[in-house]
């Protein structure tokens, strides 16, 4: 049987979910005999040419170049799967959407017109059909591997889209948020880092992005009864996955 | 008796195929061991296993009595999928059986309304065909209750989206031994030769005789239709406690412990999936229970 | 059963006794929140006081004279019977056919060390789920049959503590196999088993004086009133039933956060999801082989894929699944297992990040 061709793709982003896959050190070669890894400019030179099983992409889109590439990408591709939370949600650099791109530029550019971007940074959903999207900053190369598995023997990967805090309690980690009234995302926030910073006593500032049907409103205001600003609560939410959080804050209320 | 958290394997023996998206397939239990303590009774279901896939609840099609244990699978979510991929010969995981299935006592001496729709035919083929099976049980001439008065009559209501969607269209004719069978479809290509009815199965109330008092119903089906049903049935007066549904839920462990299928107070996979309307009256209108 | 007395600093005599053929498993502080965890007799929390309140849990040191001063951390003991991510079998898909594995594997019998009345409530219902459905659960039935619980009669309960008004507690009835119960100078001890009573087998016990006796009935009575939450159970299940459309389950649902917290800290929560995990060396293309595993890990009624079939969720809205939380704990239990599924150990109160009081709630549902 002739393996899957898989293409790894980049837009505006950090590298760091490609990082997260060549981390996947021994299990890469498992990963290299069931798939044929036909373009993935962080490991090989492969030419782009011809058309992808699975297309997997990194990064958002925040230059109009990029909007005609990812068209051509998708038309490429079998299936699309966006990974990190610059593919899913816009990334950081989304906070520009709440800004005014010109004040941005000249704040920080000595000679702001060369530069030549989107006044926003969108998630790839908004462009094109994505058929799978694995959140996180960066990506856990568990999910990623189970996922390519998923496609491969035909069924939807079981990443889980509920909250952190499930996957802290079967850690066995006392909630921060309660015994230490620390302003933890977790309970507005996926699943699958593995409880990363509550483990090392820290709050979650939300890199998996939003769960499944977050109350973030609700949590906010607990937030403010324990001391925080509004605008301290805000400030929490932009980070990696801003337009997300901001975008299910407003869906909800 | 062996283990019913642990699947056992099962193979292929024959693949019929029903309709453009169902087929009924027959396993042979590979351990002589289990086939022989394999025993269930009409309305139970499977925990059908496709290994690194996941597991998918099916009831059984088939009467204890028949010679092979068959299921009717519609392809609806990944299990079912992979299912439809396989071919005679091959082999999957099964757990079970589990549930309570058909209460058959009821329907001694009484008459016997079998209602389904869709693929919820499955779960009733199995008392269908034990019925068939059973040699006791007075042949009927030609749909009409013939033969002799006393004897109880049994009649299926079926209905299905298209007559392209009817389950075991073969093996209807063969029902007409024993039942009189009425045939629904909500809308017929006016192309294909269709001479059953169109509508809703509660259009077929005039052409059916039985006497409400003495009826047993057994359904499976769309959960807003066997509502509805029930509404009429209970109009007609057939009384609540004889009125019998077959319910789905999200199964995942298929014993009780794992809290999925909850249908209000009710373990959907160890107290049902049939119940006895009567005992779950309270529930059935709320919405998202 | 038979009650005697050993002197306080003897308590260390049963530790090391249990140490040999027992792993220990009880009370702990890790940062500043009482665990359960591997243990010894030094890390009692002994002096600890721990504050509850509505989402809220402080702990200080040094605050009491007596050992078993604190009262219940977040985690409950269904932790180690019931473990949160468990391999049910390992599976194989070949050519030759399909075949699933238990692995067993000998363990050290555990002892459950300071197990409050409210828990040991808790595992007579897991018992009822677990052991006497139509399966009985190998896994839990194994680990229930190989551990020994050492329970202690609580002294003080936290704010959050409502066990006396579903009779579940504070003090301990059954289901043990040694209590302790702390008076002012000595640990007074019943055996509630044989496995029980060998553990004091050559230990210095002493007879029980009448006015010790006493002195433990007064610290329990005292214990009786100061425990200040109460829950009107009465009218269960009914009030319940009739209240599905109740304009309350939409205001709760506006505050909830369906985290999962509530149900994951419940002692008596027991819902767990199946799946088979699977590596990528599990599979060899070439000669069509899957390996893995099957998994059963701890899940919530408040996942929203919970209650999802194909073509639809029964239950998509937060509304319905606090709903369906509450009624199964209150009113379901009662007709599933005889009797609430809630033992009034008060966690979800005091672990639910916007602090939801389920007392509270099901007087809102009353009114």
């Amino acid at each position: 049987m002739k393996r899957p061709r898989i293409g790894v793709f980049k837009f505006t982003s950090c590298d760091g979910c490609q990082l997260s896959i060549m981390n996947l050190e021994e299990k890469f070669l498992d990963l290299l005999e069931l798939f044929d890894i036909a373009y993935f400019r962080e490991t090989t030179d492969r030419p782009l040419t011809g058309h992808f099983d699975i297309s997997i992409v990194e990064g958002s889109i925040s230059t109009a170049w990029q909007k005609n590439d990812i068209v051509d990408i998708r038309e490429r591709s079998r299936y699309l799967i966006t990974i990190g939370a610059c593919a899913t949600a816009g990334g950081l650099q989304a906070l520009r959407n709440w800004g005014s791109i010109t004040d941005y530029k000249n704040y920080i550019y000595p000679s702001p017109v060369i530069i030549n971007v989107l006044s926003t940074s969108t998630p790839i959903s908004e462009h094109v059909y994505v058929d799978y999207e694995l959140w996180g900053c960066p990506i856990n190369e568990k999910a990623f591997s189970e996922t390519l598995i998923s496609f491969l023997i035909g069924k939807k990967p079981g990443i889980p889209i509920y909250s952190l805090c499930m996957e802290c309690k079967r850690m066995g980690l006392p909630c921060i948020l309660v015994s230490k009234s620390e302003p933890c995302l977790g309970p507005v926030t996926r699943a699958g880092c593995g409880a990363l910073c509550p483990y090392f006593q820290k709050p979650c500032y939300g890199c998996f992005g939003p769960k499944e049907d977050a109350n973030i409103e609700s949590l906010l205001k607990q937030f403010q009864n324990m001391g925080l600003t509004q605008k301290e609560c805000i400030l929490l939410l932009d980070k990696m996955n801003t337009y997300a959080y901001r975008k299910a804050k407003i869906e909800r209320s | 008796m062996y283990d019913k958290s642990i699947p056992f394997e099962a193979k292929i023996r024959w693949i019929k195929k029903e309709t453009r998206d169902t087929a009924t397939y027959a396993f042979k239990i590979t351990s002589r061991e289990i086939e022989r303590a394999y025993r269930f009774i009409p309305g139970q279901f499977n925990m059908l296993y496709m290994p690194g896939i996941g597991e998918a609840a099916i009831s059984i099609s088939s009467a204890p009595s028949d010679h092979d244990l068959t299921h009717t699978i519609r392809v609806a979510g990944d299990v079912t999928t992979a299912i439809s991929r396989l071919d005679t010969g091959d082999v999957l995981g099964i757990r079970g059986p589990f549930g309570n299935g058909w209460p058959l006592e009821e329907i001694e001496e009484r008459d016997l309304m079998i209602i389904a729709g869709g693929v919820g035919i499955a779960p009733l083929r199995s008392v269908i065909r034990h019925i068939l099976n059973d040699r006791t049980e007075p042949r009927h001439v030609k749909g009409v209750r013939g033969g002799k008065i006393s004897s109880p009559a049994r009649i299926i209501l079926y209905g299905s989206k298209t007559p392209k969607d009817i389950i075991f269209r073969d093996e209807f004719p063969r029902y007409r031994d024993a039942f009189q069978t009425f045939l629904t479809v909500d809308k017929a290509d006016p192309e294909e030769y269709w001479r059953g009815d169109i509508g809703l199965i509660t259009g077929m109330w005039n052409k059916t005789s039985f006497n409400p008092l003495n009826t047993v119903v057994f359904m499976c089906g769309p959960e807003v239709m066997m509502q509805s049903m029930v509404k009429e049935l209970i109009l007609k007066g057939v009384p609540g406690e004889k009125i019998f549904i077959s319910i789905e839920r999200n199964m995942n462990c298929g014993m009780g412990i794992c809290g999925h299928c909850f249908f209000g107070p009710k373990f959907v996979c160890k107290d049902g999936p049939v119940f006895r309307f009567t005992d779950i009256e309270g529930f059935l209108g709320i919405k998202e229970i | 059963m038979t009650i005697t007395k050993i002197k306080k600093d003897h308590l260390r005599l049963i530790f090391d006794r249990l140490k040999d053929s027992y792993k220990l498993v009880g009370p702990r502080v890790e940062n500043d929140v009482i665990v359960l965890t591997e243990m010894d007799f030094h890390d009692i929390p002994a002096g600890y006081k721990d504050l509850h309140g509505k989402g809220v849990y402080r702990l200080s040191g040094n605050k009491d004279s007596n050992t078993f001063s604190f009262s219940l951390g977040p985690d409950s003991f269904k932790r180690f019977l019931s473990p949160p991510v468990r391999e049910i079998f390992a599976f194989k898909k070949s050519k030759k056919g399909i075949s699933a594995n238990v692995s067993s594997k000998e363990e050290k019998p555990t002892a459950f060390i300071g197990m409050r009345a409210c828990d040991i409530s808790a595992l007579k219902l897991y018992d009822k789920v677990f052991l006497e459905g139509p399966v009985r659960d190998t896994g839990y039935d194994s680990l229930k049959r190989n551990s020994l619980i050492i329970a202690v009669n609580c002294l003080y309960p936290n704010g959050n503590c409502f066990c006396d008004s579903l009779g579940t507690g504070p003090e301990v009835r059954d289901g043990f196999d040694l209590a302790i119960t702390e008076i002012q100078d000595s640990f007074l001890l019943e055996t509630g088993s044989s496995k029980g009573s060998e553990i004091l087998n050559g230990l210095t016990i002493e007879e029980v004086s009448d006015k010790e006796m006493d002195e433990k009935n007064s610290r329990t009575e005292d214990c009786k009133k100061t425990i200040k939450r109460h829950i009107k159970v009465n009218d269960l299940p009914w009030v319940i039933y009739r209240n599905p459309e109740h304009p309350r389950w939409t205001d709760v649902a506006s505050r909830c956060l369906a985290c999962g917290n509530c149900t994951q800290v419940c002692p008596t929560c027991f819902c767990n999801s199946s799946y088979d995990r699977l590596e990528l060396s599990g599979i060899s293309k070439k000669s069509r082989e899957i390996s893995g595993n099957k998994v059963r890990a701890w899940d919530s009624c408040f996942s929203k894929n919970f209650a999802r079939v194909h073509g639809g969720n029964f239950r998509p809205s937060r509304r319905a699944r606090y709903r369906h939380w509450m009624t199964h704990k209150l009113a379901y239990w009662i007709e599933q297992f005889g009797s609430p599924g809630c033992v009034g150990c008060g966690r979800c109160i005091t672990w639910c990040p916007v602090g939801i009081d389920i007392t509270e709630e099901l007087e809102a549902i009353r009114k």
